[in-house]
């Protein structure tokens, strides 16, 4: 067994090989190919990384991006912009139930757009600076 | 000083993967790749590869919420492993989710 494909080996899951008929990634996004070439040479040569932002969400459409940001989470973003807000003030400026406001703010978080910072009992959401989602272009179209 | 960079590259709406770097100064010194799926209107870990605590490992979660972990003993460099362990994403995703949701005895 040679070197290379012993790694390849051994990096699967026991019992998962590829089925056969089964799409690659490769084959329905056209990006999957940049992306692991990006991921690898952030690896071999760090210094790229100094470029990039601390989080990059790399979005094949605009419908993914918009699964992030939808219109509501925009306008708490533009909201707590700068302003140190706590939730249920969010949601009373917002004319907005503070639990559905609640549910989008850790929707943000996950995705790492905000964090909360605490300041007493109360749990403040504020912008995280570096942070980028990238809506991606097919190429050739 | 240490500090982590994560990027995530969602291939279809239902379906991503994160790939998390730790570093040192300008040197990284662990990674971890997961594939993620949105199971039943929540995201969840399907697979994972990493090398936190020194070695390179994988888990295969499982929708029960067991999981493997098995070590990888690879003297390879970490370029190497990214590399293989993303063609085989590309390759397995979809064998990957379905073994995720299969019924364990």
């Amino acid at each position: 067994m040679t070197r290379k494909t012993r790694l390849s080996e051994l990096v699967k899951m026991p019992g998962v090989g590829k089925a056969s008929g089964a799409k690659k990634i490769s084959d329905i996004d056209p990006h999957w190919k940049d992306f692991s070439a990006l991921m690898v040479a952030l690896i071999k040569y760090p210094e790229l990384l100094k470029e990039l932002p601390e989080k990059v969400v790399f979005a094949p459409n605009q419908s993914v991006v918009s699964a992030i940001i939808s219109h509501e989470r925009t306008r708490i973003l533009d909201l707590i912009r700068g302003k140190g807000l706590p939730v249920c003030e969010i949601a009373k400026r917002l004319d907005r139930k503070q639990e559905a406001v609640s549910r989008d703010l850790g929707i943000l978080k996950k995705f790492g757009v905000i964090d909360f910072e605490k300041k007493g009992r109360v749990k403040i959401p504020v912008l995280r600076r570096a942070f980028a989602i990238v809506p991606l272009v097919a190429r050739g179209r | 000083m240490e500090h982590t960079k994560e990027y995530i590259h969602w291939f279809d709406s239902e379906n991503r993967v994160r790939v998390r770097l730790r570093l040192s100064g300008l040197t990284v010194t662990e990674f971890a790749v997961n594939l993620e799926a949105r199971i039943g209107g929540r995201w969840v870990v399907v697979a994972r590869w990493d090398c936190a605590h020194g070695y390179l490992h994988k888990h295969q979660m499982f929708a029960d919420g067991a999981w493997t972990k098995e070590k990888i003993k690879a003297p390879y460099t970490m370029t190497r492993c990214m590399e293989e362990i993303l063609a085989y994403i590309d390759e397995s995703w979809q064998r990957l989710r379905e073994k995720y949701l299969e019924v364990r005895k």
